[in-house]
């Protein structure tokens, strides 16, 4: 098994308590998880408890993309960690963030997204179209 | 199938939404223009100092005025430099809207989760104007 890591920090101007409460509130995070920047506001559902789970429904033009997970760990204000998968990703991933208080009304968040390359699920997923080309085969002979 | 078509057009509607959203071609233009030392100078100048004369813009090069003036034509027609005729002397000065364009572009090679966080500091600062 491979993994591949996305890490980035970011001084968010707010106290620690108000930043990671926007990681679990509905209508905060429809605001800043979307696919790209100045594109429309997420649809978002979710149940804030560990082993509770969420749908972010993000809009690309016409197009609704879904990315959903479950909560592996609360722990507020410190730390959040949920799975996370896109509507096109075939491999599990996590995203883990760390908050640190640095001032009154200074939070950094360290965020690392990790993707974990799964032999099995990459075999399967040739399988998947190993089996449609199978079927092209057939129908066409 | 159907998912694979799903993901094939949500793929194709971002992909359309990229080029409306960043303007690529004004984009493409920019970036020719820029990919020339001498041009860069140029506009670095023009940026720095602010409106010059092309005569004395060609004298900091080993150039004929004639090739910084070929050079002044290209940044022109990227709508990087504008040129203002006061009399019979040709003042070029910088567009700085344009330059703002790729400055964009720039800032927008981060990952999404970087841009995530940028627009979650955003929208904690202006909860604090309403407060």
């Amino acid at each position: 098994m491979t993994d591949l890591t996305v890490n980035v920090n970011k001084v968010i101007n707010a106290p620690i308590e108000k930043v990671f409460d926007a990681w679990l509130d509905p209508k905060v995070l429809s605001k800043f998880m979307m696919p790209m920047p100045g594109m429309a506001e997420s649809d978002v559902q979710n149940y804030a408890q560990e082993g509770g789970s969420f749908t972010i429904t993000m809009h690309a033009g016409g197009a609704k993309l879904p990315h959903t997970g479950r909560y592996i760990e609360i722990n507020r204000p410190d730390k959040l960690v949920f799975t996370w998968a896109s509507h096109c990703s075939v491999d599990n991933s996590t995203v883990t963030l760390n908050f640190t208080k640095l001032a009154e009304d200074k939070t950094n968040i360290g965020l690392s997204h990790i993707k974990f390359i799964d032999e099995e699920s990459r075999s399967d997923h040739e399988g998947g179209w190993t089996n449609i080309l199978k079927a092209l085969n057939e129908a066409l002979s | 199938m159907s998912t694979f078509w799903l993901t094939i057009n949500a793929l194709f509607d971002i992909f359309n939404f990229m080029v409306e959203y960043k303007h690529d071609k004004n984009l493409t233009e920019l970036l020719k223009a820029m990919s020339d030392t001498t041009r860069r100078a140029l506009l670095t100048q023009l940026c720095q100092q602010g409106a010059s004369r092309v005569t004395d813009l060609a004298e900091h090069y080993d150039m004929s005025l004639n090739a910084i003036s070929k050079h002044i034509k290209t940044l022109e027609k990227a709508k990087l430099v504008r040129r203002k005729t006061i009399g019979r002397i040709h003042w070029i000065e910088a567009n700085l809207n344009q330059i703002k364009v790729v400055e964009k572009w720039f800032s927008e090679l981060k990952s999404i989760w970087e841009l995530r966080l940028d627009k979650l500091d955003e929208l904690m600062k202006g909860d604090f104007k309403n407060d």
